[in-house]
């Protein structure tokens, strides 16, 4: 016989209901803000790749003297911006034994995320992010500076971009690059001589910590560059060259 | 009643599997951008042209007496040379011949900052 007496298909309904409402609260207030943030993330991992094969067309256009080329992108997630290197605020500024000064403003391709904070930025040769609304930035991907210890020859790449006007692009296109002027070759030689290199910041587009890193680590020499002041120094240099390209970017 | 057959349940397991086998390739497609990318690179900027004709310009000097015995001559070749290296392919280098006896023995040094390569050897 059987005994039904616990049974109410009021208070089933209740718990049944209960359980539902509680599984779609679950999901609305901590998966979906988890999924966003995913999202955010995951976007701004594409653009890192993306920036890293942005920088590796400006290697093919630089190094190996091919004469234009196109990267087709999706941007997702925030918006990617050129501007000419008139535009940027940032100088290097190279100078020898004293002398023959090199100023330089770099230009920049550059991703800002609008769910993020994430800036990655692709600026002479090198990729740098940093973050909205705080300091510090890192080096995402080097340029190729190089000292050469048996002749005492340091060799700079200076890679600036050209674009008629700023451009910004989200969704899906294409960046066409093109260098067709030949670059600028300065090879001043004075024996046992200093290069003295400053990187002044625009304190809106700050990537001072990304280059310090750079010129202080062990890339371009072992035991890096020496800081001094808001310089950083290397001697001796026998021999300096600085080799600058014009990137030419065209409408996105 | 007839007795339920289930001989097809390893249909489901094979579901299973062909899932745990998709998440896999699912990381590795992930990865693959980073991965090709830098291989591809590696393999692209080992400059083994470069420095074949390099070489082979050297070794073709060293037959010349030209060259190898007039000091003057061999500055200003490799003037030319570095000039040209450092123009064209980014690269520093520098080479040496000197005669000892009836060989002569060569030094080159190549550098372009990826690659460093240095090569001493004596040739008939």
């Amino acid at each position: 016989m059987n005994d039904e007496s616990g049974v109410s298909e009021a208070i089933g309904f209740m718990l049944l209901f209960m359980i539902t409402i509680t599984g779609i609260g679950l999901v609305t207030l901590y998966g979906y803000p988890m999924l966003l943030d995913q999202q955010i993330s995951t976007d701004e991992r594409n653009m890192e790749q993306l920036m890293i094969n942005i920088q590796g067309d400006i290697k093919l256009l630089t190094h190996s003297n091919v004469p234009y080329r196109d990267v087709s992108m999706n941007v997702a997630g925030g918006s990617l911006w050129v501007y000419d290197y008139s535009d940027t605020s940032q100088l290097f500024t190279i100078s020898y034994s004293g002398s023959t000064d090199t100023v330089f403003q770099p230009g920049e391709v550059q991703y800002t995320s609008d769910g993020g904070y994430a800036v990655i930025t692709v600026e002479n040769g090198a990729i740098v992010k940093r973050e909205q609304n705080s300091e510090g930035s890192t080096m995402l991907a080097e340029p190729r500076w190089f000292y050469d210890e048996n002749t005492k020859t340091f060799v700079i790449f200076l890679t600036r971009f050209k674009a008629d006007n700023t451009c910004s692009l989200s969704g899906i296109g294409n960046l066409p690059m093109s260098m067709c002027d030949a670059p600028q070759v300065a090879d001043p030689s004075s024996p046992g001589g200093t290069v003295t290199i400053t990187y002044t910041k625009d304190s809106a587009d700050d990537y001072s910590k990304a280059w310090e890193n750079y010129f202080t680590g062990s890339s371009i020499v072992d035991g890096g560059l020496q800081k001094t002041g808001a310089s950083y120094v290397l001697s001796p240099v026998d021999h300096l060259v600085v080799k600058t390209y014009n990137i030419s970017i065209g409408r996105m | 009643m007839e007795r339920l057959n289930d001989e097809g349940q390893w249909i489901v397991l094979m579901g299973f599997l062909v899932c745990v086998g998709i998440l896999f390739l699912s990381f590795i497609l992930s990865q693959s951008t980073l991965v090709g990318q830098s291989t591809s690179e590696g393999v692209l900027e080992f400059p083994k042209d470069d420095i074949q004709d390099l070489r082979s310009e050297i070794i073709g000097f060293s037959g010349n007496s030209g060259i190898v015995d007039n000091l003057g001559v061999q500055g200003n070749l490799m003037g030319d040379i570095s000039m040209l290296a450092i123009n064209r392919q980014n690269t520093v280098c520098t080479f040496s011949l000197t005669r000892s006896g009836d060989d002569v023995n060569m030094n080159i040094h190549f550098n372009n900052g990826v690659v460093e390569y240095d090569e001493t050897s004596t040739l008939p």
